[in-house]
């Protein structure tokens, strides 16, 4: 009764607009009352959510990302890509993929690599006349690419949400060549769109600038490395090591770069705390929300139906792919991992999947989502870039669904993609 | 439904709660920065002065929450928090206007529970010592209490300016007194 009363109120505060957290806190505080539990304990839990250890790289992370995106170190990072692989077909679509692999490699986030790369390569792309549709595809396609590689913040969510057992560097490993996977799906299929619509690559600049643009984007990218291998080798913490981040950003694009002016730091810090404020919000009111789930055995109850519909652990894993595909159409990503996680990771471990595997399958899934009216901030981002309707924009992108989807049954299907690197690193 | 700025009018000038949101943005920026500091601190004493500090982590934490709900309470003003509002704005006018209050009220109905609440679990925890730290654990809810207040006087404001601004159906000579 008290669980019905929990999702109907949920549902529906969340389909008449109200916000994420709201709908969280009012269903568990409307729950709470039917089941006669004192409403200071749902503030407590709010409030140890909302200011949660595991959690605190993720605003640093954000504030990193906000730096790099006006410190003009994405900028080197596109010239470099340009350089690479601007002769294929599909020229400047391919600059996009690597740059995002690259840029999504020092961000971490979807939302800042299409708003860093697509603000740049978007409308060039049109410039030299690839049609509308093409340029935003391809790159939000890209974007998601930041979601698998380190710093990526929505795997320090799935670690926070899955009660923090689970190692933040394990997860950033198992991304790795999922990423890698996804990439080159995304430039294949950009080669194949090209070929169809006449899009020709650009003239190959030669070797002396390929270098130049290297040395130039180096800098920058050395902060995928010090993440990555302060938090592997154990000197820093997640933490420490995004405070690293901000830091490193900040000497660099001010000392070595000379492009972050006072004015950009004011807008990085604003543009930081509000997501912040947005995220860690929604965590907070998810954590009451997942305590009277918990309360109410609701992850058991999820365990036990689906032992009644599925009997397999590809059956069960396929089930939850296609739940969070769904639910990814019309939920945003982070209160998606944030709600989904407590549920669905109980159901995979009782079927024997590895929770490192399952953080990299959810983090996938969820982030498809990003790209799917009618909510799906990265598809809205790249469509406004582009100005185009995100109706016409979705036409095109087909293709591109189709190699992610590829890339996430590879994902599901083959476990070794997503932990051979975990193993290795242990 | 979402409003960038939040600015009063089109006067350009700034009214109490534009003040307020700016207080809140730098409130939230500079905790932002101290806990960039704090844990910069952590990593140099371990590594420099070999001696690691046991107060950085719960500092870091009441300063995360102060960016967290000051940053929240921005938000709820410019309505950019996690929603799926689509459906609300497909319905016809009056019913999306229920909507939209119905929302803004639970969003207020939420700030002012957490100021509540926050204070009450302050008053309790003060004279409690935080692990760690020279601190009071009442700190903690500190954060909560103070912007929660503000979150709900800015949902409260987007709940009456939502509401006026339907006025002219309604009445219509208030709405020209309103724009005037």
């Amino acid at each position: 009764m008290a669980l019905g009363v929990l999702f109907a109120a949920f549902a529906g505060l969340l389909l008449i607009g109200t916000p994420v957290a709201a709908a969280l806190a009012v269903s568990t505080l409307i729950a709470a009352l039917v089941l006669g539990l004192p409403e200071i304990a749902l503030v407590q839990q709010m409030t140890a959510n909302l200011s949660s250890v595991s959690l605190l790289a993720i605003p640093l992370f954000v504030f990193a990302g906000e730096l790099m995106l006006r410190g003009g170190i994405s900028e080197r990072i596109i010239s470099l890509a340009a350089a690479l692989v601007g002769r294929i077909k599909g020229g400047l679509g391919q600059v996009s993929v690597v740059a995002s692999t690259l840029f999504g490699g020092v961000s971490g986030s979807a939302i800042a690599d299409v708003s860093a790369v697509g603000g740049a390569l978007i409308p060039q792309m049109i410039e030299r006349g690839y049609q509308k549709d093409f340029a935003v595809n391809v790159t939000i396609s890209a974007a998601l690419i930041a979601l698998l590689v380190p710093p990526s913040h929505n795997m320090i969510l799935f670690s926070a949400a899955a009660g923090g057992g689970i190692s933040i560097t394990d997860l950033f490993l198992a991304g790795i060549f999922p990423a890698l996977l996804l990439a080159i799906a995304i430039m294949v299929t950009t080669y194949l769109v090209a070929r169809k619509r006449g899009y020709e690559g650009e003239p190959f600049p030669g070797f002396p600038v390929v270098l130049r643009r290297l040395v130039s984007a180096i800098p920058g990218l050395l902060l995928v490395g010090i993440i990555f291998f302060g938090i592997k080798s154990g000197i820093f913490t997640a933490i420490e090591s995004a405070t690293i981040a901000v830091i490193y950003a900040c000497l660099i694009t001010v000392l070595v770069y000379r492009k972050l002016k006072w004015k950009d730091f004011v807008h990085a810090i604003s543009g930081a705390v509000q997501s912040t404020g947005r995220i860690l919000f929604v965590i907070g009111a998810a954590g009451a929300f997942g305590w009277l789930m918990a309360y109410l055995q609701a992850p058991a109850m999820a365990v036990e139906a689906m032992q009644a519909v599925a009997h397999d652990k590809t059956m069960v894993l396929l089930l939850m792919v296609l739940a969070l595909l769904i639910l990814g159409t019309f939920m945003d990503m982070a209160p998606l991992v944030i709600i989904a996680t407590p549920i669905f990771l109980p159901v995979a471990r009782a079927y024997g999947v590895d929770p490192v595997h399952f953080g990299v399958i959810m983090i996938l899934s969820c982030g498809i989502g990003l790209l799917t009216p009618p909510v799906g901030s990265v598809l809205f981002i790249g469509a406004a870039i582009g100005k185009i309707d995100v109706a016409q924009a979705v036409k095109g992108l087909w293709p591109f669904y189709i190699a992610m989807l590829v890339v996430l049954l590879a994902v599901v299907l083959w476990p070794p993609l997503s932990l051979s690197l975990p193993a290795w690193g242990r | 439904m979402t409003n960038e700025t939040g600015k009063t009018g089109g006067t350009g000038r700034k009214g109490l709660l534009d003040w307020l949101e700016t207080a809140s943005l730098v409130i939230a920026g500079v905790s932002l920065v101290a806990v960039v500091a704090v844990q910069a601190w952590q990593v140099f004493a371990r590594y420099v002065l070999n001696d690691s500090p046991s107060w950085t982590e719960p500092m870091a934490l009441v300063l995360i929450a102060i960016t967290a709900m000051f940053g929240a309470a921005v938000g709820a003003r410019r309505e950019t928090h996690f929603g799926f509002p689509l459906l609300a704005d497909a319905a016809p006018p009056f019913i999306r206007g229920a909507c939209r209050a119905v929302s803004r009220l639970a969003m207020a109905g939420l700030g002012a529970g957490l100021s509540w609440y926050g204070w009450v679990l302050t008053i309790d925890a003060w004279n409690v010592p935080m692990a760690g730290a020279p601190l009071p654990t009442g700190l903690r809810f500190l954060p909560v209490a103070i912007g929660g207040i503000v979150l709900a006087v800015f949902a409260l404001e987007r709940l009456v300016r939502g509401l006026m601004e339907r006025a002219p159906e309604v009445a219509p000579s208030a709405a020209v007194v309103e724009t005037a």
